[in-house]
């Protein structure tokens, strides 16, 4: 079985191994190809790991979290997210650094807009809107894991 | 480190931030290892006379802590030589600072690297120049290329992240697209290199160790490459700027982030022998004041425009200057 053929039947079957007559048709080129493709997989599953404990935990515990490689610091002009693993810095503002103060605080994202708005005043909207998109932007990013 | 805005209009100044966002500190200057290429000049019995002692450098870390600097790298030199290397580690974590460790590998057993699992470093760098025995043996005088794989496959097995670092040499450069795919096979998320520096030990083993200018091309052009090939699985970072451009940036976007000496001063960025402080003496607080006036010192600017004439100049490393 070639490289591409394995990947798709894991991605569609969910099975990294094949049964016995798939094996006995493959080649010992393709053989080899296998197990670098299971150890690459193997390899992946490892490093996700490092980050899984914490979105499971955050997910059993039904609220959002920073992730394990972010840190958060208040800043005069609103806060910084430092990601360790890329080393990147991200500057908020202060409806940013508000989002995050919430995350880091446990809440939940059904509540969080809610309870933006119950302490800050945003008659036009324009916060809740921004929070929204800000949130979408976090977990798009992997930055806040729920 | 590089900058994004989230939510925000605008970019920040370095000199916006209330405290560094990265504090490397290298926590002494001995090392096990004697490498060609040190920029530290660091080797056996080469620690500082003055280096923080243990009550000493917990007081820095109390006040990183406090300053909620979010990632500090302890590099040395060796750092785990220090005797008092994991309380360092623990005192900093528990109080919770990302830590990155920089070694040289050769100290990472099994127990060592289970503690570091435990303690929650965030990520521990090997320094690994070379893709075989030949060329790593020969750049890092009395270290061993199996021994720094062994310390790698320890942490692998811990579950501690990975990062890879590589410097280039005359002897070594050809060797990048396979350590490249050894930094990958052996378990690594993330691999730095960029170009050798004409400081420290490297100054006087230039003649040995400078890689011709023309192999650069070819060089960074394979690391394109395979940060394309690697990419989603590890991260390739190279930089291709030199240190003229390099500093020339840098006094115009001061990064969020200086050095610790052995010892307590604080340099502004490692090729440049100013100091904005000594942290034996001053709180972090003034420091970080002092780091923002030091990259605006008309001497400063002035020491890295004669570097442009003169590139021997960044060669006296520890010849150090208060910049403020």
């Amino acid at each position: 079985m070639s490289y591409e053929a394995l990947i798709k039947k894991a991605w569609t079957s969910g099975a990294y191994s094949l049964d016995e007559a798939e094996a006995a048709k493959a080649d010992p080129a393709a053989a080899l190809s296998r197990r670098a493709v299971r150890l690459e997989m193997e390899q992946i599953a490892e490093r996700e790991t490092w980050d899984a404990g914490s979105c499971f935990a955050a997910h059993k515990e039904g609220i959002m979290k920073l992730a394990p490689f972010v840190k958060f610091r208040e800043e005069k002009f609103g806060a910084v997210l430092f990601e360790t693993r890329s080393e990147k810095v991200y500057t908020l503002s202060p409806t940013g650094a508000a989002v995050v103060r919430e995350v880091v605080a446990g809440a939940d994202a059904s509540n969080l807009v809610a309870k933006l708005q119950e302490k800050y005043e945003d008659p036009s909207g324009k916060m809740a809107g921004e929070a929204t998109s800000f949130l979408a932007s976090l977990k798009e990013k992997g930055l806040v894991v729920e | 480190m590089t900058t994004q805005t989230a939510a925000a209009r605008e970019e920040k100044a370095t000199e916006d931030l209330g405290a560094p966002l990265y504090v490397a500190w290298q926590i002494t200057n001995e090392c096990n290892l004697a490498c060609l290429h040190c920029i530290e000049e660091s080797g056996p019995g080469k620690a500082f006379k003055d280096e923080l002692s243990t009550e000493e450098a917990y007081g820095v870390i109390d006040q990183l802590v406090k300053a909620e600097v979010p990632y500090v790298s302890f590099s040395g030199g060796e750092p785990m030589v220090r005797p008092d290397f994991f309380g360092m580690v623990e005192r900093i974590t528990k109080g919770g600072v990302g830590l990155k460790i920089e070694t040289n590998g050769h100290y990472l057993t099994p127990e060592n690297c289970a503690r570091f699992k435990e303690l929650g470093v965030k990520a521990v760098q090997v320094s690994l120049d070379g893709a075989t025995p030949a060329s790593f043996n020969k750049m890092r005088v009395h270290g061993r290329f199996d021994a720094a794989l062994g310390g790698i496959s320890n942490l692998r097995e811990a579950g501690v992240p990975i990062e890879i670092n590589f410097v280039p040499a005359k002897f070594n450069i050809t060797e990048i697209g396979a350590a490249v795919d050894l930094a990958h096979e052996i378990g690594a998320y993330s691999f730095y290199t960029g170009k050798l520096m004409f400081t420290g030990n490297a100054v006087r083993t230039w003649a040995i160790t400078a890689p011709d200018e023309n192999d650069y091309p070819r060089y960074f052009a394979t690391l394109k490459e395979k940060a394309k090939e690697y990419e989603g699985r590890m991260r390739v970072y190279y930089h291709e700027m030199g240190l003229l451009d390099e500093l020339r940036y840098r006094l115009e976007n001061p990064a969020a982030l200086f050095i610790v000496l052995p010892n307590g001063k604080v340099k502004l960025i490692n090729a440049l022998p100013f100091t904005c402080g000594d942290l034996r003496r001053d709180t972090l607080g003034k420091v970080w004041q002092n780091f923002s006036l030091a990259w605006k010192s008309p001497r400063v600017s002035a020491f890295v425009e004669r570097l442009a004439e003169d590139p021997t100049i960044v060669s006296r490393l520890h010849q150090w200057e208060e910049a403020v």
